[in-house]
Order: C-alpha cells, then sequence, then structure tokens
C-alpha cells in the first residue's frame, strides 16, 4: 500500500469517526425534535415509529396552555444581561490576573473554580432566604445576578487561559507609547482578546440559558425563563413525552438559531487572537 | 548635570537583592550600552528606567525631573523590544502612528512623520501590511520606525538584534548606528554581545550580579578593565591569565597576570617566562591563534592563546615558550582588582 | 358647557372605575402540577375570574418533587409566594398540625357534607378541614377483557391476589410482548411503596404497631414481599424496578400488560381511545385481597390548601371554594365532556347520571374509594392515620428508604428478607431518633 493510499484510508477512517460522534452526539436532539411532532401514543411506542403523519397538535397545546413568549423574553433578558454583566466583571479581573500576577494569583483563581465544585444546591438556602428577605425573589434581576456570579469562575478562567496567550510585552510597547490603563484595555486587550470574549460570553449565554436550577427554586410566576416552561410540563400522572418534547424544541430554538449565526463570528473571533 | 541619570537605584525581588544600589549619569546625545552575563541585571535596569518595573530604592532623573515613580507612559522614553511587540492587529502604518494617535496629534503632523519614518527605515512598501506579513527584519525595523516617530527624550532598546541571524544583525547593527548619528537621540542599549557593545556604544557600562563593574569607553574598557571580570568580559578571544607564582618580575601582591592574546609572544623556550607545548594552531588568515598548554597544567585548564598577524611555522607539538612585555600586563590581586589601574 | 362637563364626568367615571378595579384586583398565585386535572383547572380559569373581577389568577406548574420543595420552603421562610398551593394528603395532617395551612370554612352551598368522609377526614385535624380535595383517586385493578377471555379465564368483581396470580400465568405471553401483570417497581414512598403498602395491608400486615415500633421483618411483610417478588419475576415486564405510574401507563396503553394495578385516574387515561391502544378492551376490578380486605385499596387526594403566609387568603379561599365546588365539577361536565370531570372527592358526582353514562369506570372507582378507609385500614389496630402512608411527618423518608429495598429486592440484587432486615433497621433507627421510644 502506498502511503498516498494509506493517508487517504486514515482520512476516511477519521472522517467515519467523526461524523459518527457527531451524529451519536445529535441523536437525543433529533429524536426530541421527531417526538415533539407525534401524538401521546406514538411517541410512547416500543419500538420507536419512525414513520407517522405529523402532528402539530403538541405546539398548539403549549400555546395554548402557556404564554411562550413571555417566558422566551425572560429567557433573552435574563442571559444576554448576565453575560454582559459577567463580561463587565470578568474582563477585567482576567486582564489584572494575566498580566500582573502576584503570589496569590493562582491561589485566588483555583478558589473562584473551586466554588462551582459544590453542589449548587449546597447554596439554595441562603440565596433564597437572601433573595426573599430582599424581595427579590421571582423577580429578573435577581436570576441576572445569581446567573452571573454561576458564570464568573468560568469567565475569568477562560478570559484568563485567552489572554494570558497575548504577549506580555504588546501592553508594555503601549504603555511606553503612552498608553494608560484605559488605552491598553480599548487598543491591545480588546482587540487581541475578541475570540476569547466572543467564546466566552457565547458559552455563559448558553449557560445562562439552560439553567433550570436556580429558575426552578427561585421563579413563580414572574421571572420563569424557558427552562421553567420545560419542567412545568413533567407529570406525575399522565403521558407528556410529545408535549415535552415540543416545548423542549421550543425552548431550545433561539439558542440552537443564535449559535449557527454566531458560529462564523465565533470562529473568525477564534482565528483572529493568533498572535505571531 | 546629566541628563539621564540614575542614583543609587535599588531593585528587590522579594529577599533578592536584584540591582544594588547603581549610580549612572548619561549625557543627551550618547549611546550607552548595558552589557554582562545574562543575569545581570542588565535588562532590569533598563526596564526600571523604562518605568515597566518599579524602582525600590534611589531616584531616577531625566532632565532635571525625578522619574522615579512616574509611570512609563508619562516618561516620554520609547523601547524596542527583543520580541518587537509590534501590535498585531494593526497595519504598519498604525504600528509606528500609534503613540502619536494616543497622544492627539495632528492628522497631517502623524502621516508626514511616518513617512519619514518608513522613508529612512525602507518600509515605505510595506506600510499596509500587518506585522504577520513581514519579515523578521521589517519587523525589526517597523519597531525601531515606532521608536523614532516619537521623537521620545530616549530610546531604549532591549537586546533588538538577538532574534535576527548573523549576517541580518551585523547589517542592522550598522543601521542603528547610523540612525543614532542622523537623529543624535539619547540611546540606552542592552546587549550580551560584546561586539555590538564595542562597536555602538560611545560608553560601555559592564554589570555583573546587579552592579555596574566599570563604565567607559570601549577602548577604555579593553586597555584598562578595573578587575578581572572586565578584563575576560571583552576581548575576543578571551584575555590570558596566568597564575604568577614562580614567574619572575610580578609586582608585588599580584596573583595572577593578564595578557591579551595579541600581547602574547611566542620564544623559544630558553629561558622564557613560560614553557609548554603547542596544542593547537587556528589558521584565520588575516591572524593566527597558537594554542600552549604550559608545562605542568591540568588538562581541563584553559590553554594560553597568542596572537600573531602573520603566519606561523610551528607545527602541532612543537615545544615554545611564551612571554610578555609588562607595559601591557595586567596584574590582579587576590581580589581580582587590577594593581595597574588601583595603584 | 354642559356637553363638556359631561364628558368629564364620564371620564372621570370611568378613571376613577378603572382606578378602583386594578387597585382592588388582587394576583392570586396558584403552585401545581402537571396532571390533566389540573390543566383543565387552568383553562376553566376565565370562568372564575369573570365571575369576580377583582381576582386574576397566575399558575406555576412544577414538577412534583420540586413543588414540594419550594413550597416547605416558601412556608419555612414565610416567603409568601404562593396564595394557593396543591398538596398531596399525606401533607395535609402534618402541615395542617403544624399551623401552616389556613382553616378552610366555606358557605353553606358548598354542601362539605357531600365530600366523601374518607377524604375529608383525611383533610381534617381535630375537626378542622384544612384542604379541599381537588380530586381524590384509589387504586384499582385494571385488566384486559380480551386477554382473560381467550385464556378461559373470569376476573371476579373482587379478586383475591392468589387468583390474580393464576390469571397472570394463563395470559403471560412474553414472546407477543404480552406481559401477565404491570405493578410499581421504581422506588419511592409515594411510587413503589403505595402499592406494596397497600400489599401488605391485605396480607395482613402494618407498618407500625401501637408503641410506634416498625413491623417490617413480621411475617405479613414477608409473605407480601415475597409474593410480590415471584409474581413479577414470573409475569412482569423487564425492568420493572424502574417503572411507576408513568411507565406503567406507557404499557399498557401500547397493550403490553395483561393487568395493572394501580391509582383509580388511570381508569381515564386506559379507557381514552386517544391515547390507549387499547381502550375498547379494559375492564375493572377492586384491588386484589389476600388475608383481609382492609387497606388493600389505597386513597389518595390531590387538594388545594391556602398556606399561612398569604396575604390574599379571602381571595384564596374564594377560588377553592369554586375549584372544589358542585358547579365546577358541572361546569368541566359542560364544558370539556364528563368523562374528564375530577372525581374522588364528591358523592354527588357518582349520583350524576351524564357522569355515570359517560366514565365506564365509575361504579368501581366509587366503590374502590368509599371502601378506603385512613383510619382503620390494617387489621391489627394501628396508630397511624393513612392508607398506603402514615401521616407523620418521619414517614416520607423512612419510605424513600424501604422503597429502595424494595425495588433492590426486585431487581434481584439482594433477598427478600435482607431488603426487610435493612428496611427494619433504617426504620427503627429513624423512629427512634425521633422519640417515638
Amino acid at each position: 500500500m502506498s502511503f498516498a493510499q494509506k493517508s487517504k484510508s486514515a482520512t476516511v477512517i477519521r472522517s467515519s469517526v467523526a461524523w459518527l460522534i457527531a451524529l451519536v452526539m445529535f441523536f437525543p436532539i433529533l429524536f426530541l425534535t421527531v417526538t415533539a411532532f407525534k401524538t401521546e401514543l406514538q411517541a410512547i411506542a416500543v419500538p420507536s415509529v419512525w414513520f407517522f403523519e405529523p402532528t402539530l397538535e403538541n405546539f398548539t397545546e403549549v400555546q395554548e396552555r402557556s404564554d411562550y413568549l413571555h417566558y422566551a423574553w425572560n429567557s433573552v433578558l435574563t442571559s444576554v444581561m448576565s453575560t454582559l454583566l459577567g463580561l463587565l466583571i470578568a474582563i477585567p479581573a482576567a486582564f489584572s490576573f494575566a498580566f500582573t500576577p502576584t503570589r496569590r494569583t493562582k491561589d485566588i483563581l483555583m478558589w473562584m473554580l473551586s466554588t462551582k465544585m459544590m453542589p449548587a444546591v449546597g447554596a439554595l438556602v441562603p440565596i433564597y432566604v437572601l433573595s426573599q428577605k430582599t424581595g427579590l425573589l421571582d423577580t429578573r434581576f435577581a436570576l441576572i445576578i445569581i446567573f452571573t456570579m454561576m458564570n464568573l469562575p468560568i469567565m475569568v478562567w477562560m478570559l484568563y487561559s485567552a489572554f494570558k496567550d497575548i504577549p506580555h510585552e504588546i501592553f508594555e510597547a503601549a504603555r511606553m507609547d503612552g498608553a494608560g490603563l484605559w488605552e491598553e484595555f480599548r487598543h491591545v486587550l480588546l482587540p487581541l482578546g475578541m475570540g476569547g470574549i466572543a467564546s466566552t460570553g457565547l458559552l455563559c449565554l448558553v449557560l445562562a440559558w439552560n439553567e433550570a436550577f436556580w429558575v426552578l427554586n427561585l421563579t413563580s410566576s414572574q421571572a420563569g425563563t424557558l427552562a421553567s416552561l420545560v419542567a412545568s410540563y413533567s407529570s406525575p400522572e399522565g403521558l407528556f413525552w410529545a408535549k415535552l418534547s415540543a416545548v423542549s424544541v421550543l425552548a431550545i430554538a433561539p439558542i440552537v438559531v443564535f449559535g449557527w449565526f454566531s458560529q462564523k463570528q465565533l470562529v473568525q473571533g477564534l482565528t483572529f487572537g493568533a498572535v505571531k | 548635570m546629566a541628563f539621564l541619570s540614575l542614583n543609587n537605584v535599588d531593585k528587590f525581588y522579594g529577599d533578592l537583592h536584584a540591582i544594588k544600589s547603581v549610580n549612572l549619569a548619561i549625557e543627551q546625545g550618547e549611546f550607552v550600552v548595558f552589557v554582562g552575563p545574562s543575569g545581570c541585571g542588565k535588562s532590569t535596569l533598563l526596564r526600571m528606567i523604562a518605568g515597566l518595573e518599579t524602582i525600590d530604592g534611589g531616584t531616577l532623573m531625566l532632565g532635571g525631573n525625578d522619574i522615579t515613580h512616574v509611570i512609563p507612559s508619562k516618561r516620554d522614553l520609547a523601547m524596542v523590544f527583543q520580541s518587537y511587540a509590534l501590535y498585531p492587529h494593526m497595519s504598519v502604518e498604525d504600528n509606528m502612528s500609534f503613540a502619536l494617535r494616543l497622544a492627539g496629534e495632528d492628522k497631517a503632523v502623524i502621516a508626514k512623520k511616518v513617512a519619514e519614518a518608513a522613508e529612512k527605515l525602507d518600509l515605505e512598501p510595506y506600510l499596509k501590511r500587518t506585522p504577520r506579513a513581514l519579515s523578521g527584519g521589517q519587523r525589526q525595523r517597523v519597531a525601531i520606525g515606532r521608536a523614532i516617530v516619537r521623537q521620545p527624550k530616549v530610546f531604549l532598546f532591549d537586546e533588538p538584534l538577538s532574534n535576527l541571524d548573523a549576517a541580518l544583525r551585523g547589517q542592522t547593527r550598522v543601521e542603528i548606528a547610523r540612525l543614532h548619528r542622523e537623529l543624535g537621540a539619547t540611546t540606552v542599549y542592552v546587549t550580551h554581545d560584546q561586539v555590538e557593545a564595542m562597536t555602538l556604544a560611545d560608553r560601555v557600562v559592564v554589570l555583573r550580579a546587579g552592579h555596574i563593574e566599570q563604565v567607559g569607553t570601549p577602548l577604555e574598557l579593553y586597555d584598562a578593565p578595573v578587575n578581572k571580570f572586565v578584563a575576560q568580559f571583552i576581548g575576543m578571544p578571551q584575555m590570558n591569565l596566568i597564575k604568577t607564582d614562580g614567574i619572575n618580575g610580578v609586582p608585588a601582591g599580584a596573583v595572577e597576570a593578564g595578557v591579551r592574546t595579541e600581547h602574547m609572544q611566542i620564544t623559544d623556550e630558553g629561558n622564557a617566562r613560560i614553557k609548554g607545548t603547542v596544542e593547537l594552531i587556528e589558521s584565520l588568515g588575516n591572524e593566527t591563534l597558537i594554542h600552549v598548554r604550559p608545562d605542568g597544567a591540568d588538562s581541563h585548564e584553559m590553554p594560553l592563546i597568542a596572537r600573531q598577524y602573520s603566519r606561523s611555522e610551528l607545527n602541532m607539538g612543537a615545544r615554545v615558550g611564551l612571554g610578555w612585555d609588562d607595559s601591557q600586563a595586567h596584574y590582579f590581586n587576590t581580589q581580582g582588582e587590577n594593581l595597574r589601574i588601583t595603584a | 358647557m354642559k356637553k363638556q362637563n359631561i364628558i368629564a364626568a364620564a371620564v372621570g367615571g370611568v378613571l376613577l372605575s378603572s382606578a378602583a378595579v386594578s387597585m382592588a384586583a388582587t394576583e392570586l398565585v396558584i403552585a401545581t402540577v402537571n396532571n390533566g386535572h389540573m390543566i383543565e383547572m387552568q383553562k376553566l380559569t376565565n370562568h372564575f375570574e369573570e365571575a369576580n373581577p377583582d381576582i386574576t389568577v397566575k399558575w406555576v406548574t412544577l414538577e412534583e418533587g420540586v413543588l414540594r420543595q419550594r413550597m416547605t420552603t416558601d412556608i419555612a421562610t414565610k416567603g409568601g409566594q404562593f396564595d394557593i398551593m396543591t398538596i398531596g394528603m399525606y401533607e395535609v395532617p402534618i402541615w395542617g398540625e403544624k399551623g401552616w395551612l389556613k382553616e378552610l370554612s366555606f358557605d353553606e352551598s358548598y354542601d362539605t357534607e357531600d365530600l366523601l368522609p374518607a377524604i375529608r377526614d383525611g383533610l381534617s385535624v381535630d375537626g378542622k378541614l384544612y384542604a379541599a380535595p381537588f380530586y381524590g383517586e384509589s387504586s384499582m385493578l385494571m385488566y384486559r377483557t380480551d386477554l382473560v377471555e381467550k385464556a378461559g379465564m373470569t376476573m371476579p368483581e373482587q379478586p383475591t391476589w392468589d387468583h390474580v396470580a393464576d390469571v397472570a400465568a394463563k395470559i403471560h405471553d412474553p414472546d407477543n410482548g404480552v406481559y401477565g401483570i404491570c405493578l410499581r417497581g421504581k422506588p419511592g414512598w409515594g411510587d413503589n411503596m403505595a402499592l406494596l403498602s397497600t400489599m401488605v395491608n391485605t396480607f395482613g400486615g402494618q407498618w407500625f404497631d401501637m408503641d410506634w415500633k416498625p413491623q417490617l421483618e413480621t411475617q405479613p411483610w414477608h409473605d407480601a414481599i415475597s409474593f410480590y417478588v415471584d409474581l413479577m419475576d414470573k409475569y412482569g415486564p423487564p425492568g420493572s424496578s424502574g417503572n411507576s405510574f408513568n411507565e406503567i401507563l406507557a404499557l399498557y396503553n401500547e397493550g403490553k400488560c395483561g393487568m395493572w394495578l394501580d391509582a383509580t385516574i388511570a381508569a381515564s387515561f386506559v379507557s381514552d381511545p386517544s391515547q390507549s391502544k387499547v381502550a375498547d378492551k379494559v375492564a375493572f376490578a377492586q384491588a386484589p385481597t389476600k388475608v383481609t380486605p382492609k387497606g388493600a385499596n389505597w386513597l389518595w387526594a390531590w387538594t388545594l390548601a391556602v398556606p399561612v403566609t398569604t396575604t390574599h387568603s379571602d381571595e384564596a379561599t374564594r377560588f377553592i371554594e369554586w375549584a372544589t365546588s358542585k358547579d365546577y365539577i358541572e361546569l368541566v361536565g359542560e364544558e370539556l365532556g364528563w368523562g374528564k370531570v375530577p372525581t374522588g372527592t364528591r358523592a354527588s358526582t357518582y349520583e350524576n347520571p351524564k357522569f355515570r353514562e359517560a366514565a365506564v369506570f365509575a361504579d368501581a372507582e366509587f366503590k374502590a374509594i368509599s371502601s378506603a378507609d385512613p383510619t382503620d385500614s390494617t387489621l391489627n389496630e394501628s396508630p397511624y392515620v393513612g392508607v398506603q402512608f402514615a401521616s407523620i411527618p418521619e414517614f416520607q423518608s423512612i419510605g424513600i428508604a424501604v422503597g429502595q429495598q424494595m425495588s433492590a429486592a426486585l431487581a434481584g440484587q439482594t433477598s427478600v428478607d435482607k431488603a426487610l432486615k435493612n428496611s427494619q433497621r433504617s426504620a427503627d433507627r429513624e423512629m427512634r431518633r425521633s422519640g417515638y421510644y
């Protein structure tokens, strides 16, 4: 077998494996989407029905029963605002961690990450009581704060490693060129770190969008996001798979579409950061 | 009063005393080179002048102003980095004009200054490119261009040539010398390469372990090193060092004699000061280096080297004698001090 | 001039009245689960709002476990997030006793006497009613007439467990995807333990004796659990230890279960042709018995209660009065069909000819519910209230621990003896710690 043939078959194997993995990972979403167009009876059928007359009944029912736009708007508002607020805090923090490290920097970063190691439920009671005493229970404001806090460690870490790739001397050069802190930030950090900032922002947007634990525990009638809408379709007594699938599809649709469109910018942003 | 002066400047890294009470006065228009082995603190000292490292003790004066604690952006100095540190997201033009744009300079003035600098550095065809699309030498020139468009009070160079290949290094060295002549700007230049130091400097500052060993013109350092360290650091090949016990006619207190290779004379064995065997002959055309192993020397000791500007008739293994003229030799005491200078 | 005055007055009047309305409009927040009857209630809420323009209703639908936890935290921290809570029969007496719930008192026309006594008693502490039943349920046996007939068997109205085992053996046909009997196996005090408690009851056992000592290692427990594990081993579907109501409902509606003993609410699902493949082949019998009929079928109700933390208790009571009234049942019957009315709460529902005509399971369900008595559900006297649970706060954690042991025994991971021994030990520890003895 010649070298060329060998490398060609290696490519074929590699791409088949890649496709297989992609399909396996995509399968739950496909199944979910297909189920959304079934009747409840078809949804519970074993083995699964793959050829059937699709129905929009589940979507109609979801529309009738719940105010989708209200939840969607809450999701948009809380995830976008928390991401912006998070970036506002995390960018300066990561900037200082990456470029003026002290003896404690590593410890602080580890400590920040360690907060993610505690299960969220461990902080539920204090946070619940705090938000209740401050009258923030069931407000979007509370969710924005919580989402921000929740994502901050990840944001700081991601931005920290993104910023660390920017050579230190470029900032020093800017400093020598007469740049103050703000100019360094504006003319060096932001353009060079944009790839990292964009991917961090997108990830945190998705994380906030999909957050369910705090939403379920801290909201009731006003501030619920799509995650709480999805949860409300589970039932202790009765069949609900098709309707649950339909509402899930509606819940993830905006973020999937958003991810699809921002994909290009994201890749562009990531390669833009390549220095040297 | 000097233009740029360092008065008892200190730097600490925790318990490490990295820069030890350095005093130095630099005149306007002077080209000063810091040399020393790696870790001697030469780059640290430069970065302290730049403001990129804090000064933990002493004062730094520039043009009569105390700038010890002034932030870098307000010092009006320009620096060329070893890695060039160009802004990767800006074109060559924008890289060069960045400082002027930050200073709010008039657009027409900026364009004129950039054009001038680009012309001086042969960068005109590349103004619209990003640094990524340039060769190493071109990037180096952009870095220099970025410094000169600003017309700063002082230029700082931090080993600017170490990322270039040998040929380009020599060429750029000449270029820098020419620019300095043309601009007449005060320059502090850090290098570990003594050739750069000798060829570029008005004055050379030799640093070791955080303090200054000697300051002087290149020839002063060559001809009158204050101690064994400077004597050995300057000059290629290194100055010969000879233990003086058993050798006649050395000054009192001397433990070692230092003789530059060109002052080491090959003689007959006869009654020479040192006798030995020729170990290696390097014929470089214009000069010949004759390596002689003195009798009784260990094999791991450096051989003594004599430099001749004529072809040698000697063969390897020949027995020879070595001698020198005491007026051209340096004698060092136990502290390594040059007795001729200190006396 | 005059005209203008009139207009001004009119405008002012409109503004005033609208201000008055908006000032007085009270928003009731109701926490509930996503069960069919609750969904219908949400659809019909506009009738209540029309009749009570000063009240608007907001629904918060939560998963059952989350709902319990949210309601507990809300009351404990005096959150006041919910004005009405949907709670189960297990919690009502406990929460009522703790003073977490407002006592309910309704108009004469509400006819409290019409509420089924077993249910009403289960929701009262010291004669005070703390929750109103929205719908109630018992358990009954649902079976496939076609399969039983084909096997040449009959199903009496009140079968015994031995007969059920015989029928299961005859109709068990796993090669054709039909399993003799489907029963709950998923661990949980409201999941497998609801079923198993009723089995233990009819086998002559009980959770606690009169000294509150757990009785899990007694002969009736041993017999009942052994029988259950053996029956499911032989004639149950694979993976039974993961099945609860919804899983079995799916299996049953797919035609995979010959028999199913579960909540009476299932009757309306399995007989509904829009979701069941076997809707026309289902019949109903009472829950099987063994040594005693006592406690063979359970009693459960989803109820509406007013937490003391609300600031709108009057409006909340008004809503509950509406949602659990005879009129509401009438409204559901007329608007959505008589097959969909919430059952198991009022005697009058079962007397209604329209309902009897629409619901094939009406008689069986009524009989099951009226035969359940939470205060007397064990062969030997016991100190607790509740058929398939004991209405004490400790029961939840005991039920979960025992449920896990039973599920493990069903899955074959441990023996019945060992599972019961472990169960007894953990129940004993819990009761001792709580100071019962």
